[in-house]
Order: structure tokens, then sequence, then C-alpha cells
């Protein structure tokens, strides 16, 4: 800190450069300013400094660089001149582009994601937002679509999604509605996603852990219940697989067999083939019967409901008032 | 004149500069060749040196011409800027320090033909009494001094206070003071 003498001392000897710049000499300025007495030999010495300022470039220095700075302005001029201005829209763009790079990668990166995923978030985000801006009906087509790609893809990864498959199937119902009352040329997707969605259904209820199966199961007979919405008695449901029966209603067997197909994952856990029960569960499967009941071979058996598998209590019986 | 004062015509010679006007260029060299010069001139003690350096800084000027800006930032003070950087850049390169002189503890500054008797001496003399002050105070006594900058030009210039500067100019008087009493 400097001492309050010096800084007295200091501004003393300030106010007196100043007056000598404004042309006074030192006898006015030490009339002036009497207590700036002791400081004359500083000031004498400022005074003797300030002869400095006579010296200068010399002229032929001088004029070799204004001839230098004239040629290099020539030459500029022949060069296009990029103002700050362009610069700074420039970098703006290049940032932007950047940023739009980056954000289509991580939307890209998102889309094969899936629940628990970091970027599944991403992905509900921009689905949001392409939903917002497509017609209802597609819209619940879409999603549906979505949501059970989504299960299938888990499932192919060992991981079991009842919730997505319960998702996908409340839009394909909403879609379904939006189809009863208007037609269009999407009835094939529908018809398409909801016979998928009943083979790969059946197949993870016997492939998955017990600790999701009944959720699965769940599943499954909401999946059953839109049976009337796609031309199906809801009761039925869609007939089951490998049970010997007689070719009709074979034909739907067929068309299921022909139009799906497995998913990786649930044939790499021993997903049974339409023909074979799955090992370790031949003790919870129900007996199914081997061939119609008389009178009755060109109807669908009945299906064992889910959960009363156990105890083989025998087949179910069809209906009454159903032949 | 000094080094930061601007001329009533500046503005007009700058924007004439920028589009290659020879003689708004040379106006702008004529009215702060010098201030540049002598302040380089004192910071290196050599004519030659100084020279060289003030050349490289009006180079850089007109290069950076089309980029500058008037945002509170007078064009002396621009101009100064340029020099300090060159003037760093130079020792730098030269890996010394300028509490050294550079190459002047016998010969001197190098002589160069058509410079007065008189100013050489001046200058000789000078840049041997700098050599007894600090590196900051041999700065505010040549922007002070030598390059004729106000107190406020210089506290801006060295971004320091204008107290600090004071305090600075004071020690600086008072050792040359005594430097030049012991020589006498």
């Amino acid at each position: 800190m400097i001492p309050s003498e010096d800084a007295r001392e200091a501004e003393i000897l300030e106010r007196c450069l100043r007056r000598l710049e404004q042309g006074a000499d030192l006898e006015v300025c030490l009339r002036e300013f009497p207590e700036a007495a002791p400081l004359l030999p500083l000031l004498k010495t400022a005074l003797w400094l300030r002869k400095g300022q006579e010296v200068s470039l010399r002229p032929q220095a001088l004029q070799r660089m204004i001839r230098q700075g004239q040629l290099y302005a020539s030459r500029a001029k022949a060069r296009p001149v990029v103002s700050p201005l362009t610069f700074r829209w420039a970098g703006a763009l290049v940032a932007l582009l950047g940023l739009i790079l980056v954000a289509l990668s991580v939307v890209s990166a998102a889309e094969a994601s899936l629940p628990d995923e970091p970027l599944y978030p991403v992905k509900r985000a921009v689905e949001g937002l392409l939903a917002a801006a497509m017609p209802p009906e597609e819209r619940a087509l879409w999603l549906a679509e979505r949501r059970w790609e989504e299960f299938e893809n888990a499932a192919a990864q060992g991981r079991w999604l009842p919730a997505l498959a319960e998702e996908s199937l409340h839009h394909l119902e909403e879609a379904a509605r939006f189809e009863g009352e208007r037609p269009s040329p999407q009835q094939a997707r529908l018809r398409a996603l909801y016979e998928r969605q009943g083979v790969i259904l059946e197949q993870a209820v016997r492939a998955a852990p017990p600790e999701t199966r009944s959720e699965l199961a769940r599943a499954q007979r909401a999946w059953a219940q839109l049976a009337r919405m796609f031309g199906q008695p809801e009761e039925e449901g869609p007939p089951l697989p490998g049970e010997g029966s007689p070719p009709s209603p074979a034909p739907t067997a067929e068309i299921l067999r022909e139009r799906t197909r497995t998913p990786p994952g649930l044939e790499r856990r021993g997903t049974p083939s339409l023909e074979r029960t799955p090992p370790g569960l031949e003790k919870r499967e129900t007996p199914r019967p081997q061939r119609s009941p008389p009178g009755q071979e060109r109807r669908s058996t009945p299906r064992t409901p889910p959960g009363q598998q156990d105890g083989g209590k025998g087949p179910a019986q069809t209906p009454p008032g159903r032949r | 004149m000094g080094l930061l004062t601007p001329h009533p015509e500046e503005k007009r010679w700058i924007a004439r500069a920028r589009k290659g006007d020879p003689e708004a260029i040379a106006a702008l060299y004529q009215h702060y060749a010098d201030g540049i010069y002598r302040y380089l001139l004192y910071r290196v003690g050599d004519a030659e040196l100084a020279e060289d350096l003030t050349a490289d800084v009006f180079l850089k000027m007109m290069e950076d011409l089309p980029r500058y800006e008037e945002r509170g930032l007078p064009f002396g003070a621009w101009l100064f800027r340029i020099a300090r950087a060159r003037l760093i850049d130079h020792w730098r390169r030269q890996h010394r320090r300028p509490t050294v002189a550079l190459d002047n503890t016998e010969t001197g500054p190098q002589p160069i033909q058509d410079i007065p008797e008189d100013e050489i001496a001046t200058s000789e003399m000078i840049e041997r009494a700098l050599r007894v002050l600090t590196e900051e105070q041999r700065e505010v006594v040549v922007l002070r001094f030598l390059v004729g900058m106000s107190l406020e030009e210089v506290a801006r210039a060295m971004g320091k206070s204008i107290g600090a500067v004071k305090a600075l100019q004071h020690r600086a008087l008072a050792a040359l003071a005594r430097y030049l009493e012991k020589t006498r």
C-alpha cells in the first residue's frame, strides 16, 4: 500500500506535470503549487525526458513503410474480402449445422433404443412430435407397430416387457375403432399386426420366465378380446397351434405360418415349434383333445384359458349354445 | 502530439484506407509512425531494430484494418496494442527480458545514417538512464514522457489504475533524478 505521504506527493507531481504539458514553465508551476518544491528534481527529469520526443522515424524508413502498406492494400483489393459480419454468420451457420448433425445422430441412435436405455426418452420425444402431425388413425396404428417392434426386439435380447405389448394392443384397439368407422387401406396392416401379435404372444407366454409369464398372459387375454374387431369370435380367439386340428380352420393357421416369423430371440430361448412342447413345460400343459368331438369337426376346439392349465382337468368344454 | 491523440480526419482516413486509398494509408502512417517508433526504440534500445518492428506493426495494421471496429477503443490505442504485442513477440523469440539492454552495454545503440547527432546522443542517454528502472517503471516513463500519452491513456494501456500509474511515475522519476544526479 502506498503511504499517504507518497500518494500526496504523487498527486502533486501529476498536477505539475499537467501544467508543464500545457506549456507552463517550472517557475509558474512552483508558484501555483508551492508544496511541489521538494519535487523539483523530478520535474526537471520529466522535462529532460520529454526531449526524447524529438526523436523521430527516418523519413526514408517512413516512406518505405508507406509504400509497403499501399502495396499490400492494392494486392488485398484484388482478393475478395470477407467482412467480420460474414465471418460471424459463417461461424453461426457452421455451429448450427454441427448442432443439427449431432441432433440427427442422437435421434438416429435413439431409434433403436428400448425402455430403460439412455436414449429411449429421446426416441419417445421425437415420436411424440412426429405423431402430433399425423391423422389420428394413422398415428394409432403407427404407435401400435412401433411398440410391438420394441417388444419383439426386447424379447430377442431376452428382455420381456409386457407393458410394451399392452401399450401396443391399446393403440391397436384405437386404430381398429377408427377402421371400423371408416375403412381405409390400412386395414391390411392392422390385420397383419394383429395376427402377428397373436402368434408372438402365444410363444412368449411359453418362453418367458415365470415372473413375467402372468403379465404376458394378461396381454394375451387383452389381445383375444380384440378378436371381434377383426372378424373373429372373441371367446374362441385364434386357433391353437399344434393341435392337430382338421384342416378347417386350417387356412387361418396356414396364413399365420406363412405371414409370421418367430423373432430370433424367441427361437433361441427354445420357443417350441408349433408341433413340440418346450422342455420343462409338458406338465403344465393341459392335455388337448386329439380330435374334435363328433359333429364338430369343422369348428376349432376351444382353447383352455390360460391359468387353468394346471391340474390336467381335461379338455375345456365347448361353451353352451355353441356348436 | 501524443500517440493516442486522434486526428480530426482519422475516421475518414480509416474508411478510405479500408478501400485501398493510398493517400489515406499514407496519412495514417504519418500520424502514428513516430509515436510507435519511439515506443519501440526506447523499449529495445536499437534504432534499426525499432524500424523493423515499426514496419511489422503497420503491416499488421493493414492486415487487420478490415476487422477494426471502434467500440470504446480508439484507433491509436488499437495500434498501440499491436505494437505491444509485436514487442512481446520479439522478446519471446529473443529469449531475453527487457531489464537487460540488448547489446548496448559497451557500444550503445547501433548508429544509423541520416540521424542527427544530437538525436542519437539524446536517445542514447535516455536509453541508458532507463536501465535503472524496473520493467513497469520503464513502461510508464516511455509511454508518458517519450511517447506522449496522458496519464489515463497510460493506465488503460497498462491495464492499471490511475493511482497505481501515478505511484509508478513518482518512483520512476525519483530513481531517474537520483541517477542523473550521480552521473553529472
